[in-house]
């Protein structure tokens, strides 16, 4: 015979594969005999290509007495009459690799039948004879005495008396099925002769059939012996000689580390089933905890690379309870077997469906799992469609019942008298062939079998659930099973409830954050991943399979493309901006390029695409402005402006080196190669745009203009210095960009851009020029642009003076305070100053004692400096009584109240978030977590007492974003910087007045944040001293704060935005300090877990 | 040898002057052109000269239907450090040559692969269509960029006028680069390049038995197994006049094996989320845009027609909300006639779909797609004569986008293909 190749092109195919597990009797009959056959099997591969199975496992087919449902095999080198001919096989073979899929076929070599013509002439044959010695033979019972009987219910020994033989025979199944003697080579050679037949024919995977049992040895349980590897790596090695892609697949019920020697080193067998995890599925949805599965998957070993795992929820044989303890196999027969006719051998002879009470959840939740699991499924006919089982019949029969095609006689099956059929087809009302037949479930779109069709489907199109790892997530919820499958870059996170009942789950995906879950059934994209755990709700029995994301794939795989492909630049900036190549810059370049600045805002989300609405030329540095719209795939779209300039030969070669992060694309312009970039790269393009400022010029867009205006300032601040001035790049910036201009100006760059005044220049250029107020970075110009003469301006940059300062006040008071906590840790803490009231406006109005200064030193004077300034900061902006944009305003009742019931709804929503987290927080911060949680009442009472009074407030323009980064040291004084607000939110926000007290409560936190980060970094190189050092940390803050709110409110005295009195004063300070500390709460929940403990402190200081 | 020089003469005055290499020279060869098609001879004698420029000891086979029977034949005209050129056209039959529908042209090209196999060639490149005369030497220009950056496959970007090749710019193109990432101009050619890596490929696919279309599956097998294409720039095509009352089986013939890959690639389409651009060899070449106005109306017609009649079918296809729509444009006025891109981005997928589940017969199914893509035709014929119109490469380009736009719209049916939907 020509040796005929398998149908598989990768040699790992069966990592991917699905596998289908048929009965040729039981699948369809071609001639009306009643019993199943190939001719009749070939009719259906239709379907069976169609349910998107890709390999046939065919249980045994060859001439058998049948007394054990065909492995008990009398002819190995045929097929059964029953079944068709050799050439019927060799037409199914050719049927199914036409159609892409591969077929194993059973090796069923550790015996024979007693009819085998092996064991006639062996029992004839004198006793040491070479015929004899094909078999195991003894004089007595006595031999391998220990070794435990498998058929425990209808076997009482593995020997039987011959009395032909006149000797006993060795068998661990039935006693007409005499085991081969594998310690003759004549045996081996034989086996060998009967692989070849079959793959020389093109079969591409052999199920050997019990293959712990091949040899046999005295004094141990005849099972898993180093011999028995021996044999399989002669199997291996004549497959690995003369065959390409074709498989073993073990069959060795056995507990995982068992199996494991049966991979060899990826030497002997390609697959094994995996027995015990089976029954614990079943255990795992009844008992709706997920503990045996992942207590199974985490007692499987790993397995060599080229080795895969062979899964199966339910096969032919009975549900085997041999890989449980007794305790839980006597919990599953309770569970799953209520008639005892159910029950056989150590096992339950059901079907899937009828297992789980034909409930359709159910059974779509385990065969999810089946498909999600690691290792390749196995599918038992007819389970696709849900079919029953007919427990009257004997054996295993009652699982081997004709499969049901339609609703016609015999189901379809065979058109045969009913008697002749080898099994009575499931005839019963709700299990029975009208009721449940394939024909009828092709025509329901919501039926099993097409939930199946999808289901495997869908599991082809990822190659991680064949190949990729797996890691169990253990979140509290133990009716939740979560598991992250991942083979390099894909990854999918399948979550099941096993719970009939809904149940929420919170999962650490931290691992995976900024990843995008999306559905994989329907495409649907869930929300990012976070730092904090990731809530899922489940329907009862509901799976979820989720594709993770990421959101950079885009802009990392276009990286290369702009080194390949440069943009010509020899049209200059009309040619590049517009047509083809500015639409490559906006799909490509811009969207690569975003992301990857510290200014780009919207790295959470992922850029669709973007737009260049307007853009206008600098005229000497030949630079562009440009205006760039962001569209994302969620939430609203953004402008930011994009300096643009291009930069040839040296000039693009330094840039390379030292700014690589600011390059767009590379370009061409003629013979040059050059790089286009962040036009704040470029000298002569900063100098321009000061020039431009100062001789207030104006530039013409393509749909607006660029307006420049010097301030009133402009002239003092540049003094005698001529221009231009050397130019330096900010290098601390976040949302904006900063040029440097000397020791004269700065030039703000706002990239993020909205319709109308950004509160920064519009604050400043009023402190400036008409409050007069010094305490600032002077206002030296703007740049806006205007879109139409009638609509807002837009604020491109601001230029301010530039302050000679020592740094920021944080960095100024963590030193201070590095230096206090050195000096107090070798100090005991004073009784003096351990207890006292917290309530800090009742301190502010005595002064601080003397041993806490001492201590403290001269903090507490910049303490009141800093209040001082703070005050006339406020008094400034409230002056203007003639401006609406910045005259006071009482605020009106109902807009207090809706204040407060804001405040309220926020404060409520942060404590729920804060007691959804408390499971996940360190140890050491339940307590104060707990102390918070337990004052909830208390703080909503807050506000909900002051809603019931008539408050007389007023609101001004504030800072809005007040802390001690906020503030400038120079010399003994602060100067006070950006008036932006919180760049998050919307301009009219920023712009809209408050009370003034939010400032003042924002610095008061800042002081503590100061105080207890310094602690944290403190004890962190000297951990014994954090408890000591932790009342000097609350003195610290209490003084400070205090001497900050003294100087606060006796410079501010009389002002009318100060409420009436002390009393009034303390408690709308403290409704801002608690937003504050409650805005905390919620950041460093999701962003530094460990640090929560700062503002949960600062809420239990308040003794609300 | 006679019969040789005098069949390949140049222009009819300069005789090519014939060498005898020994038979052995003709068995192995570096590249293989084949020219298929009606090509005069002139042309191609042209295009020998232009391959005898190319520098370096490359050996050339150019297979080609000379007209001559016998024995193959064999011609150079060797300079020093220049290819070696020479006809060995007996590699293909004669049908392969005078090959005509689509069927037989994926013949004819998987002859070409096979002939350039047995060559031992490092690649092939097959030249079918006929350029504009204006067009510069194209031969070694597609094939360049095999040799010189090795490329796997070389696609060319044809300079088009707006009403041209709109089976490509309407389906074949967008698609291809919202399933496979990558914006390829004409992903069937038919001039193409192709590197012996990925010829081999082809034709292993037969032997294993996942049959592959040696023209439409080339591009989407050369992205799926991340080899690399190159686009070179091409003058004008000139093609063949639209055959309206065969376009149904046109239809048919160019999408089915396209479908039939979208099957087969579905794992490395269905993970891909953006589109990016390809390397692109050589200047644009300018076009006079000036085309003949398009006549609509028996194109909208037949939508019309297609809409009473076909719905019987297109009811099997497409979601209710898909056929609501095309039931209100069948209402419109011939002049207001549009169909928006999104809907008909959505048609194609839902065909797509339908074939890969055997709704109806898969040639029936793509018949019935003829009203429809008429209506297409029409609507963007309107779109590009209205006063102020869009450029044919923006309205393309807009296109384009509706493609990927659409395509989670693909994934989520193909994943999950349950006919109760909006």
């Amino acid at each position: 015979m020509t040796k005929q190749p398998g149908s598989a092109a990768d040699p790992l195919w069966y990592k991917d594969a699905v596998i289908y597990e048929l009965h040729v009797r039981a699948f369809k009959d071609s001639n009306a005999d009643g019993i199943g056959d190939f001719p009749g099997l070939i009719q259906k591969m239709d379907y069976l290509q169609d349910l998107g199975v890709t390999c046939l496992w065919v249980l045994p087919f060859f001439p058998s007495p049948l007394k054990d449902d065909g492995y008990d095999i009398s002819d190995y080198l045929s097929v059964h009459p029953m079944y068709g001919t050799i050439d019927n096989f060799r037409d199914f073979l050719a049927a199914a690799h036409d159609r892409g899929l591969q077929v194993m076929i059973e090796l069923v070599v550790n015996h024979t039948s007693d009819q085998h013509p092996w064991f006639q002439a062996a029992r004839h044959a004198p006793a040491g004879s070479p015929e004899r010695d094909f078999y195991v033979w003894s004089d007595t019972e006595d031999r391998y005495k220990d070794v435990r009987i498998i058929f425990s219910d209808t076997e009482r020994s593995n020997w039987t008396w011959d009395p032909v033989a006149k000797q006993y025979y060795w068998h661990r199944f039935f006693s007409h099925q005499p085991d081969l003697n594998y310690d003759n080579p004549a045996v081996v050679e034989e086996v060998l002769k009967v692989m070849r037949y079959w793959l020389d024919m093109g079969v591409d995977a052999l199920r050997v059939d019990a293959i712990p049992y091949l040899v046999e040895r005295e004094g141990s349980s005849c099972e898993n012996l180093p011999e028995t590897h021996a044999v399989i790596k002669t199997l291996r090695r004549e497959i690995d000689a003369g065959y390409s892609n074709r498989v073993i697949l073990a069959e060795a019920n056995q507990w995982p580390t068992d199996v494991l020697p049966y991979f060899g080193n990826g030497d002997e067998c390609h697959m094994a089933f995996h027995f015990p995890l089976m029954p614990r599925i079943y255990m795992a949805l009844r008992q709706e905890d997920r503990l045996p599965i992942t207590d199974i998957i985490a007692q499987t070993p790993d397995i060599p690379e080229t080795c895969q795992w062979g899964l199966f929820l339910r096969n032919h044989d009975e549900l085997t309870l041999e890989m449980v303890t007794s305790d839980e196999r006597d919990y599953m027969y309770i569970a799953y077997s209520a008639d005892p006719r159910m029950r056989l051998n150590l096992g339950i002879r059901r079907r899937l469906a009828p297992l789980v009470d034909n409930n359709r959840r159910r059974i779509e939740l385990l065969n999810s799992l089946l498909l999600s699991f690691p290792g390749t499924p196995i599918l038992y006919y007819g389970d696709e469609i849900g079919m029953g089982d007919n427990i009257y019949l004997g054996d295993r029969n009652g699982v081997r019942t004709p499969m049901q095609w339609n609703a016609d006689r015999n189901a379809g099956f065979s058109t045969a008298t009913p008697a002749r059929l080898y099994s009575p087809v499931i005839m019963d009302p709700l299990w029975g062939y009208e009721a449940v037949n394939v024909e009828a479930q092709q025509s329901d779109p919501s039926s099993l079998l097409n939930w199946m069709r999808n289901m495997i489907a869908l599991r082809k199109l990822f190659s991680v659930f064949g190949r990729g790892s797996m890691k169990f997530f253990d979140p509290a919820n133990r009716k939740v099973l979560a598991y992250m499958r991942q083979d390099q870059d894909q990854r999918v996170l399948c979550v099941a409830n096993l719970s009939r009942f809904a149940q929420p789950v919170d999962l650490d995906l931290s691992e995976a954050e900024g990843a995008i879950p999306v559905e994989m059934l329907g495409y649907v994209e869930f929300p990012a991943i976070e730092h904090r755990p990731y809530r899922l709700t489940l329907a009862p029995y509901s799976f979820l399979w989720l594709e993770l994301q990421q959101r950079t794939q885009a802009t990392e795989a276009s990286v290369d493309l702009v080194e390949q492909s440069p943009i010509n630049a020899a049209d200059g900036w009309e040619g590049m901006l517009s047509g083809a190549t500015g639409q490559r810059l906006e799909t490509v370049n811009f969207v690569n390029y975003l992301p990857k600045q510290r200014w780009f805002a919207g790295k959470s989300r992922r850029i669709k695409s973007t737009r260049i609405i307007d853009w206008a030329t600098l005229r000497s540095s030949h630079s562009v402005l440009v205006l760039l719209e962001v569209l994302f795939d969620t939430g609203r779209l953004d402008v930011y402006l994009l300096p643009l300039a291009l930069s040839f030969a040296e000039a693009a070669e330094e840039l390379q080196k030292t700014s690589p992060n600011a390059i767009i694309s590379s370009v061409i312009s003629g013979r040059k190669s050059g790089l286009l970039h962040d036009a704040v790269f470029n000298d002569s393009t900063c100098s321009e745009l000061l020039s431009l400022i100062e001789n207030a010029e104006e530039l013409e867009g393509r749909h607006g203009r660029i307006r420049a205006t010097p301030g009133k300032s402009f002239r003092n601040i540049l003094g005698t210095a001529s221009m231009p001035l050397p130019v330096r790049r900010g290098s601390a910036e976040q949302s904006n960009t900063s040029i440097l201009y000397g020791d004269r100006f700065i030039l703000k760059f706002l990239r993020r851009q909205e319709p109308g005044l950004n509160p920064d220049a519009e604050i400043g250029q009023y402190l400036t020029d008409r409050a007069h107020f010094d305490r600032v970075p002077p206002f030296a110009g703007l740049m806006e642009y205007q879109p139409r003469e009638d609509a807002e301006p837009w604020t491109l940059a601001m230029l301010q003076g530039l302050v000679a300062n020592e740094g920021d006040g944080w960095t100024w008071t963590t030193e201070e305070l590095e230096r206090y906590f050195e000096t107090c840790a070798a100090l005991p803490f004073p009784e003096a100053l351990r207890e006292g009231p917290d309530d800090l406006v009742a301190l502010s109005e005595k002064p601080v004692l003397e041993l806490a200064r001492d201590h403290i030193g001269i903090y507490l004077d910049s303490a009141t400096t800093l209040g001082c300034r703070t005050a006339e900061l406020h008094l400034a902006l409230a002056s203007a009584t003639d401006d609406p944009a910045f005259a006071p305003e009482a605020v009106p009742e109902g807009d207090f109240q809706a204040l407060l019931a804001d405040l309220q709804e926020n404060a409520s929503s942060v404590l729920d978030v804060l007691k959804e987290r408390v499971p996940y927080l360190p140890d050491d911060m339940l307590e104060i977590a707990a102390a918070v949680l337990s004052q909830r009442t208390r703080i909503l009472d807050h506000f909900k007492a002051l809603r019931t009074e008539t408050f007389r407030t007023w609101r001004t323009r504030v800072h809005g974003d007040y802390h001690l980064g906020q503030v400038l040291k120079v010399k003994t004084d602060f100067v006070i910087l950006d008036f932006e607000g919180e760049p998050a939110r919307p301009l009219s926000a920023r712009r809209a007045k408050h009370s003034p007290l939010k400032d003042v409560a924002g610095m008061l936190r800042s002081f503590s944040y100061a105080a207890y980060s310094s602690l944290i970094n403190f004890s962190a190189r000297r951990a014994g001293d954090r408890a000591s050092l932790e009342p000097w940390a609350r003195l610290w803050e209490r003084c400070v704060a205090t001497e900050f709110l003294r100087a606060y409110r006796r410079t501010a005295q009389g002002a009318v935005f100060l409420p009436e009195n002390t009393e009034n004063f303390r408690r709308v300070l403290d409704i801002f300090l608690v937003d504050k500390a409650l805005y905390e709460v919620l950041y460093e929940l999701n962003a530094r877990p460990d640090w929560v403990r700062i503002p949960l402190m600062g809420i239990v200081a308040l003794h609300l | 040898m006679e019969e040789l020089t005098r069949g390949t003469n140049v222009e009819g005055e300069r005789p090519l002057q014939s060498m005898g290499p020994a038979p052995e020279e003709t068995t192995s060869a570096d590249l293989v052109v084949g020219v298929l098609g009606e090509s005069d001879p002139n042309t191609v004698a042209k295009m020998c000269d232009e391959l005898r420029t190319v520098p370096g000891p490359l050996r050339i086979a150019v297979l080609h239907d000379d007209g001559q029977e016998g024995p193959p034949p064999v011609i150079s005209e060797t300079t020093q450090g220049r290819a070696f050129v020479f006809l060995a056209s007996s590699l293909l039959p004669k049908s392969d040559f005078s090959a005509t529908g689509l069927p037989s042209m994926y013949e004819t090209y998987q002859s070409v692969f096979a002939a350039a196999e047995k060559l031992q060639a490092r690649g092939c490149c097959i030249m079918a269509s006929k350029l504009e005369s204006t067009t510069p030497p194209w031969a070694w220009r597609i094939a360049q960029p095999l040799f010189d950056s090795q490329a796997d496959l070389v696609l060319p970007h044809y300079a088009r006028r707006k009403f041209e090749g709109l089976l490509n710019a309407s389906i074949l193109a967008p698609m291809m680069r919202a399933l496979y990432g990558k914006r390829v101009n004409n992903p069937m050619g038919p001039d193409i390049g192709v590197s012996q890596r990925l010829l081999q490929k082809m034709l292993a696919a037969k032997t294993t038995g996942n049959q592959l279309n040696s023209l439409a599956s080339l591009t989407p097998t050369a992205l799926c197994q991340n080899l690399q294409i190159i686009e070179v720039n091409f003058g004008a095509r000139i093609y063949p006049p639209t055959d309206w009352s065969n376009l149904s089986s046109v239809l048919a013939e160019v999408l089915s094996p396209v479908f039939l890959d979208m099957e087969r690639y579905a794992p490395f389409w269905q993970r891909t989320r953006v589109s990016l651009p390809l390397p692109v060899v050589g200047e644009p070449f300018p076009l006079d845009q000036d085309s003949p106005a398009m006549d609509t109306r028996d194109m909208v017609e037949s939508f019309q027609l297609g809409n009473r009649e076909l719905q019987e079918i297109w009811g099997l296809v497409l979601p209710p909300a898909s056929l609501f729509e095309l039931r209100k444009l069948s209402r419109l006025p011939v002049e207001h006639f549009r169909l928006p891109d999104e809907l008909w981005v959505r048609i194609v997928y839902d065909f797509a779909l339908a074939h890969r589940l055997r709704t109806i017969s898969r040639d029936h199914l793509l018949r019935s797609m003829t009203p429809l893509y008429l209506g297409w035709v029409a609507s963007y014929a309107h779109d590009l004569t209205l006063a102020g119109a869009m450029s044919p490469a923006h309205r393309l380009e807009s296109l384009s986008l509706a493609y990927e736009a659409g395509k989670s719209y693909l994934v989520s049916r193909w994943r999950w293909p349950d006919r109760f939907n909006p």
